[in-house]
């Protein structure tokens, strides 16, 4: 079992990686969302 | 001349310009051949004020003087190439960086079709090409304004026609991407430099903005330059770089007015460094060399320098067709259309937030705005500069961000539009510092390396259905008038007034695309920016419309009858023939809505319709 600090250590950097990645995951999306329109206007014109 | 010849001969006269103008600077570094050509787009554009002023536009003067700047070629002889490895990732964004190349010569092939452009920045040398001289516009926001960019167009189109024209937008609309990767070079590896120039590049406002005739990409260019010449400045003692800045920052005042910001805010740099007042004065003398010709060519046309900003404060000449009431028109359209949001603190805070994540219409940021990088990049940027605080202090980014936050902080509470486009001048030397300081925050490259990939993977999609019309016309073989009734609100009437109206004749119109599409004198009689047609001007009376009316020389109408019904019911306005078309297209990216037409009437102005009433 990892001593005490090296497991905060550890679990520091993961939860930083896990924040990072949840961060730029949740910016792309929000900013995805907004180009929803466009997306089906294009989805429906294929479509059709 | 061949456009591409036009095109190779101003886009290597400009870059021979930037070399002399480095030469006499003694200005060296990684950077050389991108900043030269910058520079030289500035040059070329100052030296080809000087033909139309002296009325003489014909095409050896534009050619001599973009192949007088072939010698500064020998002096970025020294210019070295990237040399280190390419990577599998380097590939893939030469791919990338190709593909949207390719999608800005599609765009360059077809005919303009942006709405600004078919309004002034081409419209405008046109008109010159036309007249044989220097013409003023007396229409605030699009007419009288610093057309420094717009000298280059004209030269394009003397030399090579419309195609040379749309040719060198593409070219110059490189130039500050290229700029920005060979800055970021400096502090980061070949692939992510490459990365951001690539991210710049397909950047919705570059997009949008650079193969059309808008300034602001061209003037992102001009501000990189000016900031590196505070850079050259800081690390030399004498005024050189002071010089470079001030020739930089001229530039970008004689491209658009928020230009004046730049120069104040390089101007406010330099004064803090060593030596600022010797410095700020050289650089105050460069700017107003480079800069200035628009501001005295407006105040020798209307009194005001910076027309119509200082209604009221200064004197305008006499016969200068503006008054209160165009002002407060003016300013009521400007503050409706151009800036319509509040400018509080907190407005501050929620701008970035509001321009990506869930833009206002009014400031046109779905279509034509800056991305999400800077946002994903923004807690991973202020934590490494807070990391590495210790290091900042003296260095050039810091100089960077001093510009971005001034400029922000100015513009956003100061400026003439809160179109997130304008914003563009600033964003090279936002996310350069940006980039470099989140690298350096500890264990997140691959989060942002994947951000950046993403960036440029949604931004890519996005060319892509720019390129539709490019495309179809190509691919369909389309001719030019049918490109343009496709693409451009209403042009099908332009086309047919051009087939139909006799050579002499002078038109009224009230749809701005037009001024470039239609081959005779024209004259939008916009009732917000121009005050020498009056039609909404009830208690002015048909008889001071009539007189106005003479004044332009107008003999026909195209679209008025609805807006001179007046007029129309007087016998003033004969009613000629009407044009059917298609309606305008709800989005040009996306292409037509439906198969509905609209019709549009012209009309011939009979000036004896008052004395026979």
């Amino acid at each position: 079992m990892a001593p005490l600090p090296e497991l905060a250590s550890v679990m520091r950097k993961r939860l930083t990686a896990l924040a990072a990645w949840a961060w730029v995951i949740l910016g792309l999306a929000l900013y995805l969302w907004q180009f929803k329109d466009i997306a089906g206007t294009l989805i429906t014109r294929w479509l059709a | 001349m061949s456009a591409l010849f036009v095109l190779a001969l101003m886009t290597a006269g400009a870059a021979g310009w930037g070399g002399l103008i480095l030469k006499a600077l003694k200005v060296e570094g990684a950077w050389h051949l991108p900043l030269a050509f910058t520079l030289g787009i500035g040059g070329l554009g100052w030296l080809y004020f000087l033909p139309p002023a002296a009325a003489l536009v014909g095409w050896p003067f534009f050619a001599l003087l973009a192949a007088a700047g072939l010698p500064g070629l020998w002096f970025l002889r020294s210019a070295r190439m990237d040399c280190q490895p390419a990577t599998p990732w380097t590939w893939c964004l030469w791919l990338i960086g190709l593909f949207i190349m390719a999608v800005d010569l599609a765009e360059a092939l077809a005919p303009p079709s942006d709405a600004d452009s078919l309004a002034y920045h081409f419209a405008i040398p046109a008109q010159m090409l036309a007249e044989g001289r220097l013409v003023f516009v007396p229409r605030a926001a699009d007419g009288a304004i610093p057309l420094l960019q717009q000298m280059t167009y004209l030269g394009a189109l003397v030399l090579g026609g419309e195609q040379a024209l749309t040719l060198w937008c593409m070219v110059s609309g490189w130039a500050g991407p290229w700029l920005a990767y060979a800055v970021a070079r400096r502090w980061l590896e070949r692939d992510w430099a490459l990365g951001l120039a690539i991210a710049l590049l397909c950047l919705p406002a570059q997009l949008y903005g650079a193969g059309t005739g808008q300034v602001e990409s061209r003037m992102a260019a001009f501000t990189l330059a000016a900031a590196l010449g505070l850079v050259a400045s800081q690390a030399g003692r004498d005024w050189r770089g002071a010089v470079l800045a001030g020739l930089a920052a001229g530039f970008a005042m004689a491209s658009k007015y928020p230009g004046l910001l730049i120069v104040f805010l390089c101007g406010l740099a330099l004064l803090a460094q060593r030596n600022g007042l010797t410095k700020a004065v050289a650089f105050s003398l460069a700017a107003l060399a480079a800069g200035s010709q628009w501001y005295v060519w407006n105040w020798i046309n209307t009194g005001d320098p910076v027309f119509p900003m200082l209604y009221g404060l200064v004197p305008y000449r006499p016969g200068v067709a503006w008054d209160e009431t165009a002002q407060a028109a003016f300013r009521h359209w400007a503050g409706a259309i151009e800036a319509p949001l509040s400018r509080g603190l907190d407005d501050l805070v929620s701008y970035p937030l509001m321009a990506t994540f869930r833009p206002h219409p009014a400031i046109d940021s779905g279509r034509t705005g800056l991305g999400i990088l800077p946002l994903l990049l923004a807690p991973f940027a202020l934590a490494g500069a807070f990391v590495h605080r210790r290091g900042l202090a003296g260095s050039p980014l810091l100089i960077f961000a001093g510009l971005v936050l001034g400029f922000t902080l100015l513009w956003f509470f100061f400026g003439a539009s809160q179109r997130v486009r304008h914003y563009l001048p600033v964003m090279a030397l936002l996310l350069i510092p940006m980039l470099v300081a989140a690298l350096r925050c500890g264990s997140v490259r691959p989060v942002i390396a994947a951000a950046l990939a993403a960036t440029i993977l949604i931004q890519t999609a996005g060319q892509a259905l720019f390129l539709r019309p490019f495309a179809q016309r190509i691919l369909a073989g389309q001719s030019r008038d049918d490109f343009l009734v496709a693409n451009v609100p209403l042009a099908f009437a332009a086309l047919a007034a051009n087939r139909d109206l006799p050579a002499e004749a002078r038109l009224v119109i009230n749809q701005r695309q037009w001024l470039y599409l239609i081959e005779r004198p024209t004259w939008f009689v916009t009732p917000t920016q121009q005050a020498v047609v009056t039609l909404r001007r009830d208690e002015l009376g048909p008889a001071r419309v009539l007189e106005q009316l003479r004044s332009i020389g107008a003999t026909h109408a195209l679209g008025m009858i609805g807006e001179m019904e007046a007029f129309a019911r007087l016998g003033c306005l004969k009613p000629l023939t009407i044009y059917e078309g298609p309606a305008p297209p709800a989005s040009r990216t996306l292409g037509p809505s439906g198969a509905e037409t609209v019709t549009v009437d012209l009309a011939a102005i009979d000036y004896d319709c008052l004395d026979r009433k």
